[in-house]
């Protein structure tokens, strides 16, 4: 019985197997030509790092002017007051970006412009050049910093302040001491791609 | 002896004059119509030939060419960068029913560039989407004697910045820009195949 089951299903393979190689002959048979070509794509690389005062930050970092100032025994350390100074980095590094790009760094602090103009802000320290604030927006601390794709940069603002103990100016510190107010004060990084240079 | 010698010669002769006779005898004694006819034959032809003189095989294709973009490392793609190119095929010649396939795997990862796009046309506003990784360009039958002389173009392009109004891409973009795709895979693929019938 097992035989002639073996018989019959060895016949069925064999007729099967004729009959398809005449059905798929024509597949090796043919025209046919292919062709293929290949290219791979690679997205341009971004990087963009600010560092406050060494410390990476991201957006929406907090930014305080009283975490800048220099140790001063004479004022409450959250408070800014005549004698007052300290000094922020604001550093950037985009190495490794492959795309020309912009770098802005901003601060606004339009209030302590119009009502404590005794304060100064200065550019690297002391004796560098005066950052004028504005009344009504942000300045920008860099100016003109524009790289090609392949320029790899770094770099950094470095901003003095100071309310001068001494200046002659005893009854507007005093009457701006007693109004005691605040004043917001921000700043902002940007690195912007530009689609050309 | 002479006799016996001559006796058996006759014998012979007569013998071949009977069988020589029924085989020539047609010749001469029945209607006959002779005709003849000849020809030659022709293999037909069978021309597929990419790019104007690729005929098998793979060649290799600078897709994204971006050394016109003073804006981006050449050879990498970015918010607005653009480009296109083209495959040009010539099956002319061919003297068999035939089928053009020309399809265009991508690779997943570009997928996932958000605001890259290929296009057929020029003005980008056709879409090309892949689906299950290939983006089929064309499939069409031609009959035998068909003249099928042309190119394919696919257009990509990364937007630099949106139509004003609408939404911006720019945290999109910075994500993938950070994370870039690398090395990420497009090939073009054309087959000829010839049809064993007529479309």
């Amino acid at each position: 019985m097992n035989r002639s089951w073996v018989s019959k299903f060895a016949g069925l393979v064999l007729v099967l197997t004729l009959i398809t190689t005449s059905l798929v002959a024509g597949t090796y048979a043919k025209y046919v030509t292919t062709v293929s070509g290949s290219d791979t794509v690679t997205v341009a690389k971004w990087s963009a790092e600010l560092d406050y005062n060494s410390a990476p930050v991201t957006d929406g970092f907090t930014f305080s002017l009283f975490d800048t100032a220099w140790e001063d025994s004479g004022v409450h350390e959250t408070r800014l007051a005549p004698g007052t100074e300290g000094s922020f980095t604001l550093a950037y590094d985009m190495t490794g970006t492959q795309v020309a790009h912009s770098i802005t760094i901003e601060m606004a602090a339009p209030g302590l412009a119009t009502d404590l103009p005794f304060i100064v802000f200065k550019e690297n320290n002391a004796s560098g050049a005066a950052i004028t604030l504005s009344t009504s927006g942000a300045i920008n601390l860099t100016p003109g910093l524009e790289f090609g794709p392949d320029e790899a940069t770094s770099g950094a603002a470095v901003v003095y302040w100071a309310w001068p103990f001494d200046n002659s100016n005893d009854a507007a510190d005093t009457a701006d001491g007693i109004a005691a107010n605040s004043y917001p004060i921000a700043v902002t990084f940007s690195a912007i791609q530009l689609d050309t240079i | 002896m002479n006799r016996s010698w001559v006796s058996k010669f006759a014998g012979l002769v007569l013998v071949l004059t009977l069988i020589t006779t029924s085989l020539v005898a047609g010749t001469y004694a029945k209607y006959v119509t002779e005709v003849s006819g000849s020809d030659t034959v022709t293999v037909a032809k069978w021309s597929a030939v990419v790019d104007e003189s690729t005929t098998a095989g793979a060649i290799t294709f600078d897709l994204f060419d971006t050394s016109a973009d003073t804006g981006v490392v050449d050879g990498l793609i970015a918010p607005g960068t653009e480009g296109s190119f083209a495959l040009n095929y010539n099956t002319t010649g061919t003297q068999v029913a035939h089928n053009l396939l020309i399809s265009m795997d991508v690779a997943a990862a570009i997928e996932t560039v958000d605001n890259f796009a290929f296009y057929s046309d020029a003005s980008h506003t056709a879409e090309l989407v892949a689906s299950g990784g290939a983006i089929q360009l064309l499939n069409a039958d031609f009959a035998a004697g068909t003249t099928t002389d042309g190119a394919i173009n696919v257009y990509w392009a990364w937007p630099f910045e949106n139509a004003p109004g609408g939404t911006l891409n720019d945290a999109a973009d910075t994500v993938d820009g950070v994370t870039p795709v690398t090395g990420a895979a497009v090939t073009l693929n054309f087959t000829a195949t010839q049809l064993t019938s007529a479309p």
